[in-house]
């Protein structure tokens, strides 16, 4: 008896291909393909292309995943396969004597773990308070309070504007060469409030687009970028000369209201500043005034 | 931590590697335009995102999708929107000449890549690249497992039609043959 005549689709030779379940069985396929050599040819091609795809990423998969990318450190710093990284946070460091010096006090305890001690103290103070002396106990715990956190909140707000610095420092440089290279492309709801809403949402704080129409300045790009204090909301900001000028906008937990630091990181400046519940970053290669004339107009 | 959760952290930190690959591939413009540390920059950029938005979000915890799926669709749903906050729904920007890429097959496929509009490269990436079947492909994007092919298909005849020196002798354009 003659077999039914069967309708081999596109759609057959995929599923052919991918080894998944499809109406026509395989031997009927593969009977098509040995009589349709133009079709063996495409499928072959598909198959090779499958091949391809897997040389040219397939590694990706088996490197190193980067401490960044780990579940158990999410909050650790951005991987950068940049060479030169190193080099970059030297060079911050360097600009930074100060800073770091503080990070070791003098009885080589680590200023991170001093708030720890502090309230170990203040919880065995209270202990014994509660139960000699109950009315004492709340002078005692703003004394470990005062101990610890107190000594320690100066250096971390340091440590913050730092680290928040190098990050803006490296987006910067990051996403300006990105755009140079065509992977971002003009911005075109600029104006819309969505983009705010949507950045205060991801970064977890107020974020308006500036007005830097005045400074001949318009936003061109934006972006959430991820790092150790969580993410951040970078706006790229270009003028019809072409200056590029960056602002880094992150949620900072209990940081204290800080004055501007100016920093200049090989041809990068930054104006680092927090308040209330933001830390802020303007980036570019510019002086000093013209930062704080665009910290005036940025409202933050 | 609960158990439920160490489960979703285990799971999700299992699916990094993938997600890189993911990425990288989704990412990858011709070298003319993007250099080899760009690239993993971004694409690890990428991750993270979406990595912190799976251990912060409790649709994933509270989703029934197995959180593998999950992840795939935050990292496209991410590379869509920033995609489309810059004007455009295809990686292309501006002209590229397939005769200017290298011999190496490698190039040629990121070239064609490239030319792909981003629905049909997702496709062709979740299953020739991460061995998605077409259900689970159906399931990350929400569409039907008969568009899934159809993208698919499309996208794979793009590639025939412009990786360089491997037309010949094929027609990328549907056929339909009969078998008895």
């Amino acid at each position: 008896m003659k077999r039914a005549r069967l309708t081999i689709t596109d759609s057959d030779l995929a599923s052919y291909v991918d080894d998944e379940a499809s109406l026509v069985p395989r031997s009927d396929v593969q009977a098509h393909l040995e009589e349709t050599p133009e079709d063996r040819a495409r499928v072959d091609l598909w198959l090779r292309h499958k091949e391809l795809l897997q040389l040219a990423f397939g590694r990706a998969a088996h490197e190193p995943v980067p401490l960044a990318l780990s579940v158990s450190h999410p909050r650790t710093v951005r991987p950068d396969h940049d060479d030169d990284l190193e080099a970059q946070i030297t060079a911050v460091q360097a600009l930074e004597p100060l800073t770091q010096s503080q990070n070791v006090s003098r009885s080589g305890v680590q200023p991170s773990h001093r708030w720890l001690y502090g309230f170990i103290l203040g919880a065995l103070c209270a202990g014994l308070v509660l139960v000699f002396k109950p009315e004492l106990m709340q002078d005692l715990t703003a004394l470990g309070y005062r101990l610890g956190v107190s000594g320690s909140e100066p250096q971390k707000l340091d440590e913050i504007n730092l680290q928040l610095a190098r990050r803006a420092s490296e987006a910067h440089r990051t996403f300006v060469a990105a755009r140079n290279l065509g992977l971002m492309g003009a911005l075109t709801i600029a104006d819309d409030p969505s983009l705010s809403l949507a950045l205060t949402k991801l970064v977890g704080v107020g974020v308006h687009v500036p007005n830097f129409k005045a400074e001949g300045l318009q936003l061109v790009a934006a972006r959430v970028t991820p790092g150790e204090l969580g993410p951040a909301a970078f706006l790229l900001f270009q003028s019809d000369l072409g200056e590029t000028i960056g602002l880094l906008i992150s949620r900072i937990v209990g940081a204290e209201t800080s004055y501007p630091v100016y920093r200049n990181d090989r041809g990068t400046a930054t104006l680092t500043w927090t308040a209330g519940q933001g830390g802020y970053v303007l980036t570019g290669q510019l002086d000093s005034n013209r930062l704080l004339a665009l910290r005036k107009a940025s409202g933050f | 931590m609960s158990l439920r959760l160490e489960t979703i952290r285990a799971d999700i930190e299992q699916a990094v590697p993938a997600l890189r690959r993911f990425a990288r591939a989704l990412l990858a413009r011709p070298e003319a335009h993007q250099t080899l540390a760009t690239l993993h920059v971004l694409a690890d950029d990428l991750v993270h995102e979406t990595v912190l938005l799976a251990i912060r979000s409790e649709r994933v915890v509270d989703s029934f999708r197995p959180i593998k799926l999950s992840l795939y669709a935050s990292l496209i749903g991410f590379h869509a929107a920033h995609l489309k906050q810059i004007g455009s729904l295809t990686h292309r920007q501006g002209a590229f000449a397939l005769e200017d890429t290298s011999q190496n097959h490698e190039h040629g496929l990121i070239g064609a890549l490239d030319h792909l509009a981003l629905e049909d490269r997702v496709v062709l990436l979740l299953i020739s690249l991460e061995q998605m079947s077409y259900d689970e492909t159906a399931e990350i994007l929400h569409i039907s497992r008969a568009l899934v092919i159809q993208r698919l298909v499309r996208a794979r005849n793009h590639l025939v039609r412009h990786m360089p020196g491997q037309q010949s002798g094929v027609s990328s354009h549907p056929h339909l043959r009969l078998v008895k």
